[in-house]
Formats: C-alpha cells, structure tokens, sequence
C-alpha cells in the first residue's frame, strides 16, 4: 500500500463501509460513523473468510515444506553415510593381499595392496563405481591370469566392520560369489572366511583384555594317595595342627613359615596319605620327579608330611616351620 | 432448536444479500452490544466507541465466514469478535501516541500551540460544500453502476486483494486512458470491450472477466463528469 493513502467513504452500511483508496482500490472497513463523501486515513479493513483461509493454508504449505527439507536432508545424510562413507574392509589374502574399502551398501570405496603382490595384483586395476562382488571376482580372476592362483589354491577372507553382523554377512556373501564365480571357472581353490592368524585385533577384544583380570586357584593338600574323604577324616582339629592358632584374646596369629618350595599359604598339614592331587599331579608319588627327594611333598624323607599322618607341623617339635612362639 | 435453524437461513441469506446482512445485524444489534460491553466493561457509545464498530464488522464477518458444520452461528460470531479485539488492540497499542494541541509547536518557541495552527473554522463551509458536492458525485457514480447492475459492495467484493492483480487491472485502465474510444464503447454498450483491452493493455482475458465489476467501476470513474473521485484517485495519475 503507497504512503499517504486517502480513503474517501462511497458506501455506508450498519456493520461496514465501503471505502475507495487513493491507490483505486474499494475496500469494505468497519464503519464507526462515517457518512458517504468523508475522507479518512485510516481504516480497519474486512477481512474476508477466503483470505484468512489462504493465510492459514500458506503457513501449513510453509511448515510443509520446511519439514520436506528436514526430511530430505536427513535422508541425504543417511545415504551419504550408506553410499559414500567407509563402513567396513574385507581383507584378501591369496597371496598377494588386498584390503578392500566398503560402504555399508556394500560399495567399494577404495582398494589397497598389503604387500607388494597386493600391490602388483592391483595395477592398473580401476573398482570405481563397482559393487564388492564384482570387485572380489574381478581380483580372484586377475590372481589366477597373475598365476598368483592355481587348482588347489586358498583364498582367505576376511571382514572387520563397525557391526559384527554385518561382517559376518558380507563374508558369507562373498563366500558364496566367489564359489559361484569359481565354479564357472572349473577350478578348485579353498576358501577360508574368518580372522586370519596376523588378522590385527578388534577393538572389542582389546577392551576385554584391558579389564582387570581375577583368577582364582585353589591350593590343595598336595600328599599321598588318599581320598579326600580321608583326608577330612583324618584332619587334626584346627586349634592343634593349624598355623592359624587362635588365642583367648581372639587374635590369629600368623607365624612366619619355614622356607617351603610349595606355597606358603597351606592351611594345615595334611595327613597320612591324602592328597588333594590326582594321580597325574607332578607331586605325586608315582612321579619320578618326585621322588627324588627334591620336592616338598615327598612321602618318606625329607618331606614335612609324613606318610604316617602325624602332622610335622607338631606343637612338641621344635623344629616346626609354623612355631607358636 | 427452529429459531437457531431459522437464524442459520438468515446467515446463508445475508451472505449474498448485503440489505438482508443489514437487517440481521440490526436485529441483533443487543448480543453486538452485549459482546462490545465485555471488553469495555460498560456500555458502548454509538459514534464513540471505535470497538463498537470493529465488533459489527467482526459480526458481518462472521457471516461472511459461517458454515453449518462450526456449530451454533452466534457461539462462533462471539469467538470471531474475541479474535478481531484482540487484533484491533494490539495493533492500537503499536499506533497509540498521544499529542496534545496545547504543546508547542517547536520547542524553543513556546506561545505558539499547535491549536493556533488548526484550520480556521471559517473553512467548515468551504468543507461542506466540498462534501456536498463529492456525495452528489458520489451518487450518480452509483446510479451509473446501477446501471451495470453493480453496487459499491459488489466492487468492493470483486476488486483485486493480491498487487499482481492489482497491477494488471491497472495496465487495463491505463490502456483506457489512452484510447478514450474504449471507454465511450463501455458506456454504450456496458460492457467491457475485453479484447481490444486485452490486446493493448497485456493483460489477460480471464483476469479481466474475473474482475469486471471492479473495472467496470474503475474504467467509469475515469469518464467525463467524475473529477472529484478522480482527484482522489492521485496515486493513478
């Protein structure tokens, strides 16, 4: 609307009037006592019922179309990501090896040799715009004209991705074309999917190996043959033969033990012939090596575990490795 | 249940028949009233209160606007009017300054009030007059549009909202202007001579027949015997 806009009133009515603008428009405004002929310079125009209509559907065709944009937005960053981004690589190993670059789509992104055969099997190769099979055939095919591949060859395959499942289904994918493509071929060649020996750790095993590892070994008695029903017959009461002895004031102490090959921390001695170790135990009698007289858990000799289950770790001796005092 | 039926026909009535419109407002000039007093908190003035108005013309929208499925006529008019306050209001409180006559006009010079520079009273004949004369123009304006059929409603209805439109319906006129004869066949004839119109001017043919008792109007005020509507008409000059 022009600056200085006149409205001269040609048409009166109870509700309205109808006004002519300097501008040549007729407009209906509310009428708040104008006579026919008067002159005014401002108004309250009508609104007509299709206009606030048109307004309304302009802000819904305006939300519309912004909530279009977001929406193809979104879905071009999704399929960027699903075309263009890396998501995977397949490693190839004939013996030339190969790792190959994929989108989630399963798009070859790039090609690398691992090692100088990898390297020479790749010259001059283009995989733009190829999908992984074509590319993985196209390989295999330029392997066997290389004579990198012959009957009776292998071909190891091998997928690391964000997504294990993923992996796993682009291996058996291409386990399955190159099955396919080798049997049209009419050759013989062993294929292996899976991590490889040198194949470099995943990320989810390293974690695992960084957690804090807790491994418990239970320590038996290491004597004799007997049972461990014997054993638990046979056992002296804790206040005599315990290195653990408790006293009226309700402390334990612990003496120190004599030098002993086997682990200081046995509880008690066991006795006659019972032993926590089965017969395959290196401290078993039968074993040659124990037998010599070297080690701890001899049955006759120099072993603190007498075979007659007297308990060397006596109070009367004096030589006792787990003396009161 | 049969006088909210027979006030849902007045309503469809008074849609296309402006006098009928008329008549049903008068009748409820009391729920207008009624409506006004809520938001003013007393009882409107007739020529003074401006939220009078602006409610009838909120009713006469809400004519305009009702269809039967919105529910009962006067609970939808009430809700209309609500909307067009709230509106009326806000834009009041964009515009509202207050000047006194009784401040000076500049600052440095204080005798002199803006009162003193107010037209003389005298002036009140010679603005009489004028008016006068602009109704009697006014009149035979309408008798002329009559004579089309067409009433200053009806244009106002059909004249051009959007500027596009507004500018094609201008190129009309001008090409009017310019060739008088066209004109003097519209008075004959009355009837638009469309195709020499669209040809000269550009604009096209369903544009002008969709507009036509706007430019009916617009094309006669531009005939001989209307100088005072077309001294107003300035920004067409």
């Amino acid at each position: 609307m022009e600056k200085n806009t006149t409205y001269l009133v040609v048409e009166t009515h109870s509700a309205y009037a109808v006004v002519l603008d300097s501008g040549g428009r007729f407009i209906k405004t509310a009428n708040p006592g104008y006579t026919v002929g008067d002159t005014t310079d401002r108004i309250v125009p009508l609104i007509y019922p299709q206009d606030r209509k048109h307004k309304r559907n302009a802000v819904i065709r305006l939300a519309a179309s912004l909530a279009a944009c977001i929406c193809l937005c979104a879905f071009g960053i999704f399929e960027y990501q699903y075309m263009f981004a890396e998501y995977g690589n397949v490693h190839m190993q004939i013996n030339p090896e190969v790792e190959i670059s994929l989108s989630r789509s399963g798009r070859v992104l790039d090609v690398e040799g691992e090692n100088a055969d990898g390297n020479a099997l790749l010259e001059n190769y283009d995989y733009k715009g190829k999908d992984k099979e074509t590319v993985v055939d196209e390989l295999t095919d330029r392997a066997i004209e290389q004579d990198y591949l012959a009957e009776g060859g292998q071909i190891s395959l091998f997928v690391d991705a964000r997504s294990s499942s993923w992996a796993s289904r682009v291996e058996q994918e291409l386990l399955d074309e190159l099955n396919r493509h080798l049997q049209d071929h009419d050759i013989v060649v062993e294929i292996t999917v899976g991590s490889p020996a040198g194949a470099p750790e995943t990320d989810e095993s390293l974690q695992i190996l960084d957690e804090p590892q807790k491994v418990t070994i239970p320590i038996r008695p290491a004597d004799g043959e007997d049972s461990e029903d014997d054993a638990k017959a046979d056992a002296p009461a804790p206040s005599d033969d315990s290195p653990y002895e408790s006293r009226d004031d309700g402390m334990t102490d612990y003496a120190e033990p004599a030098a002993s090959p086997s682990s200081p921390a046995v509880p008690s001695a066991p006795t006659g012939n019972d032993s926590g170790y089965d017969s395959g135990s290196p401290y078993n009698d039968d074993n040659s090596e124990s037998n010599s007289g070297d080690s701890a858990y001899e049955s006759v000799g120099n072993s603190p575990y007498e075979e007659n289950g007297d308990s060397s770790y006596d109070d009367s001796e004096s030589s006792s490795s787990y003396d009161d005092d | 249940m049969d006088g909210e039926h027979d006030l849902v026909e007045q309503v469809y009535t008074a849609k296309k028949d402006t006098e009928a419109a008329d008549s049903l407002i008068r009748r409820y000039m009391g729920f207008i009233r009624a409506e006004t007093a809520k938001y003013l908190h007393r009882a409107p003035v007739e020529g003074q209160d401006e939220e009078l108005s602006i409610v009838m013309l909120a009713f006469y929208e809400a004519i305009l606007g009702y269809e039967k499925n919105r529910g009962a006529f006067l609970s939808y008019a009430s809700r209309g009017i609500r909307s067009r306050l709230i509106d009326y209001y806000r834009k009041e409180r964009k515009h509202k300054k207050v000047i006194s006559l009784y401040e000076p006009v500049q600052e440095e010079d204080s005798e002199t009030m803006k009162i003193d520079h107010l037209e003389h009273p005298d002036n009140e004949i010679e603005k009489s007059h004028h008016r006068a004369a602009t109704q009697d123009e006014i009149r035979e304006f309408e008798k002329q549009l009559a004579e089309f059929g067409i009433s200053f409603s009806d244009v106002a209805d059909n004249c051009p909202r959007q500027e596009r439109t507004l500018q094609a319906c201008r190129r009309v006129l001008t090409a009017a202007r310019e060739h008088p004869e066209l004109l003097d066949e519209l008075i004959r004839t009355k009837k638009i001579p469309a195709a020499a119109l669209s040809d000269i001017s550009g604009t096209d043919k369903k544009t002008m027949e969709r507009h036509r008792k706007y430019l009916v109007a617009i094309l006669l005020a531009f005939t001989n015997g209307y100088e005072i509507i077309r001294g107003h008409l300035y920004h067409l000059s």
